[in-house]
């Protein structure tokens, strides 16, 4: 069957909010996050007529926010490396705020978010989108790799990279 | 099956994609090999540490992006008589005035005196307003009827 509907698709967006959301925040950038988020949808009613029921609702809408996400950090190329979208070169004290005032474990708790999202951050784009598709969206490889168009191979020894780097990042912070 | 495809056997496993003939091999693998064993440690711990990364839009994003979802809501198709009504009564019109027509033919031609000549101006005179009311009727019924069928939007 072909088509999703609005209702359906409000739903969904219940649904997958937060994960789609805290993609585009790591794939595009916070400040272009809730623009894109809101295009996410605005581009699935567009193609609602090609949804096909036998795909995975969050493989069709990260497929799209992935889309996005790539063409936006394309625009952006000139002002951002689409490789180092946010803290390279800083170290990890920079990323983090400095006297807070919240309590003792919030804090601690907000420091290892923010130690680990600069951890994927600093993560090469083609990796960073597989692992986030993969640990955010819970796509399968093979919808990560129909997605990306790779294959495969391609899309596993990414998410292999992005792990290993991942851990060396955090082990060294 | 090389180091390499194992590691990429620990992925599939993680996602659930592992084929069942796969898996003997692998735990089997994971036994002897630290560094699968090293691997398989260091994606469950990147794995936990991605959910925690994960953080729902503001309320207000959500609402914004909800309305437009649902302003695309199909509007519901009127109901089939009101569509026909205005568009039957147009063409039930016509034929009437078409029967009238008929049923009083004109007279031949002959040449006539004043009288007649003035009689003939009036009848066509009657002929020409009625054509413009039927004009008129037809038009209020086509108007009608796009408004049906738009349900108004246009």
């Amino acid at each position: 069957m072909l088509g999703v509907k609005p209702d359906e698709l409000a739903r969904w967006l219940e649904e997958f909010k937060g994960p789609l959301h805290s993609f585009l925040r790591r794939m595009a950038g916070e400040a272009a996050a809730d623009d894109l988020f809101q295009e996410v949808f605005v581009k699935a009613l567009k193609a609602a007529g090609t949804y096909e029921d036998r795909q995975r609702p969050a493989a069709w809408l990260f497929t799209i926010a992935r889309r996005l996400a790539v063409d936006h950090l394309r625009r952006e190329r000139p002002q951002a490396s689409l490789d180092q979208t946010s803290g390279e070169g800083a170290s990890l004290a920079e990323t983090l705020p400095g006297k807070d005032p919240r309590p003792e474990a919030e804090l601690e708790s907000s420091e290892t978010r923010a130690r680990i999202m600069a951890a994927i951050d600093v993560l090469p784009t083609d990796q960073r989108e597989v692992f986030l598709m993969r640990e955010h969206g819970g796509l399968s490889f093979k919808e990560i790799s129909e997605a990306l168009g790779v294959p495969l191979n391609t899309a596993l020894g990414r998410m292999h990279y992005a792990v290993t780097k991942l851990r060396r990042t955090l082990e060294n912070q | 099956m090389t180091h390499e495809n194992f590691e990429n056997a620990l992925l599939l496993r993680a996602a659930g994609e592992l084929p069942p003939g796969d898996a003997a091999g692998l735990a089997a693998h994971l036994a002897e090999c630290r560094a699968c064993r090293s691997f398989e440690a260091a994606l469950t711990a990147s794995s936990a540490a991605a959910k925690l990364t994960l953080e729902d839009p503001s309320p207000a994003l959500v609402r914004r992006t909800r309305a437009v979802i649902l302003s695309n809501r199909e509007s519901p198709a009127p109901s089939l008589p009101w569509n026909w009504i205005p568009a039957g009564l147009g063409m039930a019109l016509a034929t009437l005035l078409l029967m009238v027509g008929r049923q009083h033919p004109r007279p031949p031609l002959e040449p006539a005196p004043e009288a007649a000549l003035a009689q003939e101006q009036d009848e066509l005179s009657q002929t020409e307003a009625d054509l413009e009311e039927l004009e008129d009727l037809l038009t209020e019924a086509e108007f009608d009827l796009s408004e049906n069928v738009t349900g108004g939007d246009l």
